[in-house]
């Protein structure tokens, strides 16, 4: 069983810890992929720094928490196998001032794949965007990933912007 | 702290809280030392607009080349900047 469910800002530091290892897991992915800029030493914990103090108002992280297994022991907490994180934007005048839910990140641990888990935690990112009355979302997504273009394609994203890059050296 | 660096800040809360209104944020959820960049209340483009906007309002400009960046992320350092330009 696996629970979807939002972190809180109060969350066990162990909680904080898994999320920030499933952030980091996410890169190294990405860095597979062709990743351009890499994720800093102490990447996972400042992005997360970063956010919990506007966690629930300008951001969210949603969860996806597996139920411990007998064999997992009798004080084994359920564990995050999946993250997907979502802001509220707004554009500057000059484009209308558009109100967004930013689709900043999803990851699902391989081991987690294949039962809908990235799904659901989109799912729960646009409910948290239709309480907000949040109509247009965006995302960015590595354009070596095609995987991710399929999956974001399926559920009605279309490509916009190329972000293009010429690194120093 | 100048009286003059608190009404400083009253501006600069003023000035960001149509920002605020528009991301469903009240004066509350934001610290005078909060960055409002890292947080995402502000994105560059954001911040600069805002900036712009005092220095119309205060008719004084800020010298970037003397400001540290980050220094200029929060209510507190964006006040005291601007205290620091119109003494100036």
């Amino acid at each position: 069983m696996t629970e979807v469910r939002a972190l809180d800002r109060d969350a066990a530091p162990e909680d904080l810890r898994a999320v920030e290892a499933l952030f980091t897991a996410m890169y190294g992915h990405m860095d597979g992929l062709g990743l351009m800029v890499p994720l800093a030493p102490d990447g996972a914990g400042l992005w997360l720094k970063a956010l919990l103090p506007m966690l629930g108002k300008l951001h969210t992280i949603q969860v996806a928490w597996a139920t411990p297994q007998p064999a997992d022991g009798p004080d084994a907490r359920p564990r995050p196998v999946g993250f997907a994180a979502g802001s509220i934007r707004v554009g500057p005048a000059h484009l209308g001032g558009i109100r967004s839910g930013a689709v900043t990140h999803l990851y699902v641990d391989p081991a987690a794949r294949g039962a809908g888990l990235g799904h659901r935690l989109y799912e729960a990112l646009a409910a948290w965007f239709a309480e907000r009355d949040l109509r247009h979302q965006e995302l960015e997504v590595l354009v070596n990933n095609e995987a991710a273009r399929r999956f974001w394609t399926s559920l009605g994203f279309v490509p916009d912007h190329l972000v293009m890059r010429r690194m120093p050296g | 702290m100048s009286l003059n660096e608190v009404t400083l800040r009253e501006r600069v809360r003023a000035a960001l809280a149509p920002r605020l209104a528009e991301m469903g944020l009240t004066q509350a959820d934001v610290g005078d030392g909060m960055s409002l960049t890292q947080s995402g209340v502000l994105d560059s483009f954001a911040l600069m607009e805002l900036i712009g906007g005092l220095e119309q309002a205060l008719g004084v400009e800020l010298d970037f080349e003397a400001i540290e960046p980050e220094r200029i992320t929060t209510v507190k350092g964006l006040a005291s900047a601007f205290a620091q330009a119109l003494a100036a």
